[in-house]
């Protein structure tokens, strides 16, 4: 052991951590919340191409028409049930927009509760 | 620094289910040697070394599950930072500190604080302070600093031997460059 090795093997100051963990925190949160931003804009991303390439008009009456099916098979609410969801597959194939804003909604708080 | 007794347990809280308190732990843990590692790559830029030092834990909790457990968690921390560190670097464009022949010495240190060991590192390469930093501060053997460093021992040895000798003329010290008694 020389002088130059003592002055090198003294031991290094203790940092007092002073706030920096809950920087990290912190930065650790604001990265999972890009993360799920970005997944939420692909899952997005993917269902408008979704939307425009594949013709989902006829996906949509078959659901209308299953749906009265089901709603005559229980009786009561058939003749409600039958109109609401034809109603609702009018307005999604009449307002496509008001479908992506549905879509977004669910997709957001989907993200959110997994963020 | 005392070991994290519990430290396998907070890493599986972590992976299995994304335990921020687990991983807050470790950063508590490690924050104080990743910070002395990271002021003694980024020296004097205390700033840096503490952006450096955030960054490597944001990196860490990312690529946890890329952790095998063979290196100690914190010689795994210290091989991101390391990483982080080059990458500012060539993002700056510090070339000389990358690669090329040695640093230049100014004279100013000679005759002023012969002992001060932390502005003397500032006159070194980034590879040289890493490498006398893991080596001197940390206690690691010359083959734990190649697999920190991602390079070969032979390097390892040769960059602590130069920087021994720049700092032994910057501090006007005693210094026995030959014999590199690695800490094994």
């Amino acid at each position: 052991m020389n002088d130059l090795d003592d002055l090198l093997s003294q031991p290094l100051d203790d940092i007092p951590d002073q706030g920096f963990s809950l920087q990290v925190l912190h930065n650790m949160q604001q990265y999972r919340r890009r993360k799920a931003m970005f997944i939420t804009a692909v899952i997005l991303a993917l269902l408008c191409i979704f939307i425009f390439i594949v013709p989902i008009s006829p996906w949509l009456n078959m659901f209308s028409e299953l749906a009265d099916v089901a709603g005559e098979l229980t009786g009561a609410s058939a003749e409600f049930s039958s109109v609401t969801y034809s109603v609702i597959m009018q307005q999604i194939l009449q307002k496509p927009m008001m479908g992506f804003t549905v879509l977004l909604i669910i997709t957001a708080v989907f993200s959110w509760q997994e963020n | 620094m005392s070991s994290l007794t519990n430290e396998s347990e907070l890493i599986a809280k972590v992976l299995i289910s994304n335990d921020q308190q687990a991983f807050s732990q470790l950063v508590k843990h490690y924050q104080s040697p990743l910070r002395q590692y990271c002021r003694r790559l980024s020296a004097p830029d205390h700033s840096l070394a503490d952006d450096i030092a955030q960054e490597t834990f944001i990196q860490a909790y990312r690529k946890l599950n890329l952790y095998a457990g063979k290196a100690k968690f914190q010689s795994w921390l210290f091989r991101i930072a390391y990483f982080q560190f080059l990458q500012h670097l060539r993002k700056t464009k510090v070339y000389d500190e990358l690669d090329g022949d040695a640093a230049y010495i100014s004279p100013d240190l000679l005759g002023a604080d012969k002992r001060d060991i932390e502005s003397a590192m500032v006159k070194l390469k980034a590879s040289e302070r890493a490498c006398i930093t893991l080596q001197y501060s940390f206690g690691y053997t010359h083959e734990e600093i190649s697999e920190i460093l991602d390079v070969p021992t032979g390097t390892i040895k040769s960059h602590i031997k130069r920087g021994k000798e720049k700092l032994s003329a910057l501090l006007n010290v005693q210094s026995d460059t030959n014999t590199l008694t690695g800490v094994a």
